[in-house]
């Protein structure tokens, strides 16, 4: 008996040694996620929304040493736009076509992979991507291209649970990587250039039963239905495709909407269209909604306002606030009240012509004369924004918010189109604006005020997010393959590497066996970057 | 504009009568002026370039490649290094001729290999 509990003591402390712990991530430990910045346990690294790490081995005065550790190819080609999830020395991350995969953080080296298998028709908008995990207890879950919610085993890949969302065949699906809060994992639906009706929706994380939706369409008898007219709420779009933040104190998630479709033909959607292009704060418990703001209301040009909520507490005009902060797709930095969705401050973060201003009021003061029309009007942000999904950081060192920005104006074309199911639904084309070549930036945006404080050009309009670090370093990509490092303070360029491939997704860190990581997707692989 | 995306062969015949209208010249085809630090301009059309550096086609038709933080400056002009063809050096006929010749041109893309290879 003696011996037999030795074997198994021994064999117990082989495995511990040699192996990266199995992680157990609960919800105290995501609540406190800021507290262990040796991981990144959730998709913007905490709930408010930062990308940001208080670790500082890698710093403004040895970034320039920065050396690549290891690469994981996915083995799979498309945009790689994962915000993977490092746990106790173990990251979990997705790829493209619903690949996934846990390698080993110091290594690089697979532990298992999990590919999902799709059916044939298929009609993302915009590649098949997917976002990344999210994780609870010691289960991994997922929101797949054919619009199913999955729960993974995180020691072995193995599927636990898989529950139908919608129908991928209306073409709607999930790119989205999920939240969990409590005990519930919360997903919003991509689908806006396809007619979908949008939702957001929250599961069980131990069975996969639905515990609430909240659509982001009102239906008849509902607030906001108002806003729609005839039955073009049916087809109204308003998806959900990007990560909410989540304020534990006030018990609400903000997640924000997408488009109302079709997306640049309006002549059949009369009114606001809520809950369109709009950020949503939402009871965690219930799904109910407690505010809305509208950044864009009957929108004509494509601009979802799905960006990440990023949440700071500040002093405002002398008063301590609860702020939400968003660098908005349609050319505005907005400051709201995050406790009631008071509209604080708009103040355009490049050249913005659909409308002139935000009011007072939180509307914006549109521009009538650019309306389009089948001939083709030029308007400034175009349809893919000044920025879009992917990830600012905040840095409470500096009190700046990084955003990666492009100066694409596109012409606008608008005509009415019939809705079928399953099929894109835009009424319209738009195509850049042919006269001046588009570019971009990492810009670095006063959080309080919007005031540009400093950028550093990209020569193309970007598709990479922005990591920032208490080393003062703050990390962006190009979509011409750079992965780069700048001081946080002066946007002074530290370092940079070529890595082949646009960059679509924003970098994270965290450290094993005191070294600190910076990890990026590009191409079809994972890199680690650390100092020699 | 929009038509030009529609109907490229319109585009192609623009692009030939005046190869500076705005929205004909592609904007891969615009002019690109290398500055060294010693002063020398190098003229051309670029190849390929990223926020760091340039890759490009002289009009010597030598390949040269920059860093830029080597150079004093880097001048994108949207303009066409291909002489225009007027009406005196190409009448209607000939010009519709051209076009069709050209449409007729479906080589293999660059790098592709050609079957049986």
């Amino acid at each position: 008996m003696k011996r037999t509990r030795l074997v198994v003591l021994l064999l117990a402390s082989l495995f511990l040694a040699g192996w990266p712990s199995h992680a157990q991530v609960s919800y105290e430990r995501l609540m406190g996620a800021a507290k262990e910045p040796k991981n990144w346990l959730t998709y913007s690294g905490r709930y408010s929304g930062w990308r940001y790490s208080t670790l500082n081995q890698i710093n403004t005065g040895n970034a320039s040493q920065l050396t690549m550790q290891w690469a994981f190819q996915v083995s799979d080609l498309g945009q790689f736009e994962t915000t993977a999830l490092e746990v106790d020395g173990i990251i979990y991350g997705t790829g493209q076509n619903d690949r996934a995969f846990a390698i080993e953080a110091r290594t690089g080296r697979a532990i298992w992979r999990y590919q999902r298998n799709l059916p044939e028709k298929l009609q993302p908008c915009c590649g098949m991507v997917n976002r990344g995990f999210a994780m609870l207890g010691d289960r991994l879950f997922m929101a797949t291209l054919d619009a199913h919610v999955i729960a993974l085993d995180a020691k072995t890949g193995n599927l636990l649970w898989d529950v139908t969302a919608a129908d991928y065949r209306k073409a709607y699906t999930f790119t989205v990587a999920p939240l969990a809060v409590k005990n519930e994992v919360i997903v919003g639906v991509s689908g806006g250039e396809y007619g979908v009706r949008g939702f957001i929706d929250a599961y069980d994380p131990a069975t996969g039963r639905r515990l609430w939706r909240f659509d982001t369409v009102p239906g008849p008898g509902e607030p906001g239905h108002e806003t729609w007219t005839g039955d073009s709420w049916k087809t109204g779009g308003s998806p959900a495709w990007i990560t909410g933040t989540y304020d534990p104190d006030l018990n609400l998630i903000y997640w924000p909407t997408g488009n109302p479709s079709p997306s640049n033909y309006a002549g059949e959607r009369d009114g606001d269209n809520l809950y369109s292009n709009s950020m949503l704060a939402l009871d965690a418990d219930t799904g109910k909604l407690k505010w809305y703001y509208q950044f864009t209301p009957h929108d004509l040009y494509d601009y979802d306002a799905t960006q990440i909520p990023v949440l700071i507490d500040a002093d405002w005009e002398g008063q301590p606030r609860k702020l939400l902060i968003q660098a908005n797709r349609n050319g505005f930095f907005y400051v709201l009240d995050r406790t009631n969705g008071k509209f604080l401050l708009g103040k355009p973060f490049g050249t913005v012509t659909w409308a002139s201003a935000i009011g007072k009021d939180g509307k914006p003061i549109v521009n009538t004369t650019l309306k389009a029309n089948p001939e083709g009007t030029r308007v400034c942000p175009g349809a893919l924004g000044m920025t879009n999904w992917y990830s600012p950081s905040y840095n409470p060192e500096t009190g700046l918010l990084y955003v990666a920005t492009s100066t694409e104006c596109d012409i606008f074309t608008s005509a009415l189109q019939k809705y079928r199911a399953g099929h894109d639904f835009l009424g319209s084309v738009y195509v850049p604006d042919p006269v001046e070549r588009p570019t971009g930036a990492l810009k670095a945006l006063d959080a309080l005020t919007g005031a540009e404080k400093w950028s550093f050009p990209y020569f193309s309009n970007p598709n990479g997010g922005a990591l920032s670090t208490s080393g003062g370093v703050v990390f962006g990509g190009d979509s011409d393959g750079n992965f780069i490092a700048l001081d946080a303070k002066t946007g002074h360029d530290l370092w940079h590497v070529q890595l082949g491939a646009a960059v679509y997704s924003a970098a994270i860190t965290f450290e094993v066996d005191g070294k600190q990581y910076v990890v990026i997707p590009c191409g079809s692989a994972l890199f680690a970057f650390a100092l020699r | 504009m929009i038509e030009s995306v529609r109907e490229p062969d319109k585009q192609l015949s623009a692009l030939m009568l005046d190869p500076n209208n705005h929205y004909s010249v592609p904007l891969s085809y615009g002019t690109v002026t290398v500055v060294t630090r010693d002063g020398e301009r190098i003229q051309g059309v670029a190849l390929n370039e990223d926020t760091y550096t340039i890759q490009m086609m002289t009009e010597e038709q030598s390949l040269r490649f920059f860093q830029k933080k080597d150079s004093k400056e880097v001048i994108h002009e949207h303009k066409s290094l291909m002489p225009a063809y007027s009406n005196d050096a190409l009448s209607a006929v000939q010009l519709q001729d051209l076009i069709a010749y050209l449409e007729t041109l479906r080589g293999a893309a660059s790098g592709e290999l050609k079957e049986g290879r």
